[in-house]
């Protein structure tokens, strides 16, 4: 059997892992509770657990084709790359920024008063106690989704379609992992799935050259995992508190799902992820040829 | 790496299995099962029996439901010293200062699982709340969740390893185990004193309800707790590298 042969079936092995135990335990809530009671309900917590289906698709693909355990990118590899961590950090912080801003650009006043009402001392033990308190915690979720996309998939894609498709590819069957959540209102509200969907595949693209480049820069999944991490602990709403100004409730109440979820997710997302992805082609290019080494001098 | 990775999963996976059902299983099952079967003392002395759904709305309840939480963090705590424990032997320390990876990295898997272990006990006590969320959700009654102060004690445990973990590595189990106990009875005296001066602002600061720059002290102590927990955890793996070889010479 060819190598290509094997990883696409090593691929296809965990795609249906992948997808299977997140999607099934999600249609049988879907059509036990509606999204809407589902969601509200503890039964919610099955969303947690489906973000392991992709860590426990690694496992076992690796497992039953028999592939060994090279490249699980489990190391911290901490020494070197701690700038790395920090940008892993960052990103999602920049985003919300960028969000926060545009809106105060649209709508608000730039008087910044969130910021200028509260103390040092009130927003820093509110970020600590009711945000990086709960890190740990969406670690060991976050890391289920990132050891199988990033230490598996994108490994298989690359080999297969390059480093553009392997981003391309990954991002776009990473949203559609997303997809029946997505299509039934979670990010960008209900009522157009297919266009949730897409937007969520366009999203996941960018992001997904982010945590490609960090991911490849330290040889370890943890940097992005932190960023999926300071993304899912809902930093926005502090970011939004303090920077945010002067918009009435009036166009609050009027902004749909759907816009919310574009200028939150999608503009910021495809704005710094088109910097990773730039940044990642370079690396690439920079990167001298292994067969370069190897060449016997005249 | 990848070799001491493995012997060290290899070595410890039932504890990490345990670890992953266990403390959940302890605090929230079994406290559950205490306070139907067995009962708390009322004031007479006699065992007040609490079902299911009154224990959740019961301060006595809620407060046994706490010290189940305790006692799983305590068997949590059991069980994770042991990835220590097991190698304090002589013949092991020769060997791991020979390998490649040198005395550091074998520390440094150690303290890797430990922490993988601690998260995973959090992980367990976060499973076992929803799952009471969930059969309460089922008899249309609110859970009261328990996430906060997990997480506290989440901090609280690692802080607990930090001082633990370099004390087995110097004086070997049994000394530190001595050292342990007296340092925890220590611990829980002062607990206990801040606790009745404090007690009160200290739930209103983690719930809120206090004024900011009444309660900023305890608001404080709260919110640098992730930071000194993990700082604390990091320096102690740094001496534990200083003093590893130091220690070898009081094991078996």
């Amino acid at each position: 059997m060819t190598s290509k042969k094997q990883t696409l079936i090593r691929l296809g092995v965990f795609l249906l892992l992948a997808f299977g135990l997140a999607m099934i335990p999600q249609i049988i809530c879907l059509a036990v509770f509606g999204y809407e009671k589902w969601m509200e309900s503890p039964m919610a917590v099955v969303v947690t657990l489906s973000m392991f289906a992709p860590m426990l698709g690694n496992i076992l693909t690796r497992l039953i084709t028999k592939e060994g355990w090279d490249d699980c990118k489990l190391r911290l590899n901490l020494t070197g790359n701690l700038r790395f961590y920090i940008m892993g950090a960052l990103i999602p912080v920049i985003w919300f920024l960028i969000s926060a801003l545009i809106v105060d650009l649209v709508h608000g006043n730039w008087q910044f008063e969130g910021l200028r009402k509260t103390t040092f001392s009130e927003s820093f033990t509110e970020l600590m106690m009711n945000y990086v308190a709960f890190v740990p915690y969406y670690v060991f979720c976050c890391f289920g989704e990132e050891f199988g996309w990033r230490a598996y998939l994108n490994q298989k894609l690359e080999t297969l379609t390059g480093t553009v498709g392997a981003v391309v590819f990954g991002g776009a069957i990473w949203g559609l992992w997303h997809g029946i959540l997505v299509a039934n209102g979670y990010n960008f509200g209900s009522g157009r799935p297919f266009l949730s969907v897409v937007l969520m595949c366009v999203s996941c693209i960018f992001v997904n050259a982010s945590a490609m480049r960090l991911t490849k820069k330290t040889d370890s999944v943890f940097p992005a995992t932190l960023m999926h991490v300071i993304e899912d602990i809902s930093l926005y709403e502090f970011i939004f508190r303090h920077v945010v100004s002067g918009v009435s409730e009036e166009v609050g109440s009027k902004a749909t799902e759907l816009q919310a979820g574009i200028l939150l997710l999608v503009i910021p997302q495809v704005m710094v992820g088109t910097i990773s992805f730039i940044l990642l082609l370079r690396d690439k290019r920079k990167k001298p040829d292994p067969s370069a080494d190897q060449a016997v001098p005249a | 790496m990848k070799g001491l990775a493995y012997k060290e999963l290899k070595q410890n996976w039932p504890i990490i299995v345990l670890m992953a059902i266990a403390p959940g299983l302890i605090a929230f099952a079994g406290g559950s099962w205490f306070l139907k079967y067995v009962g708390i003392p009322d004031a007479n002395g006699n065992l007040r029996k609490i079902p299911f759904m009154e224990g959740i709305r019961d301060e006595q309840g809620v407060g046994m439901w706490i010290c189940f939480i305790v006692m799983g963090l305590v068997c949590a705590a059991l069980m994770q010293g042991t990835v220590f424990n097991a190698d304090a032997r002589k013949s092991w320390v020769m060997w791991a200062a020979a390998s490649p990876e040198g005395i550091k990295g074998s520390i440094r898997v150690k303290y890797e699982l430990t922490l993988a272990l601690v998260m995973l006990t959090m992980f367990s006590f976060q499973l076992g709340d929803y799952v009471m969320a969930m059969i309460c959700a089922a008899y249309d009654t609110m859970w009261l969740g328990f996430g906060g102060i997990i997480i506290m004690l989440f901090y609280f445990q690692l802080l607990m390893r930090a001082i633990e973990i370099p004390l087995i590595i110097r004086f070997g189990v049994k000394v530190a185990s001595l050292v342990k106990c007296s340092g925890m009875m220590i611990l829980a005296f002062a607990a206990l004193m801040i606790f009745s001066f404090y007690g009160e602002q200290i739930i209103e600061a983690m719930t809120g309800g206090v004024p900011m720059a009444k309660g900023m002290i305890v608001r404080y102590a709260i919110a640098l707790q992730p930071i000194v927990s993990l700082g604390a955890f990091y320096l102690s793996y740094k001496i534990s590298c200083k003093i590893f070889m130091k220690g070898a010479w009081n094991y078996d």
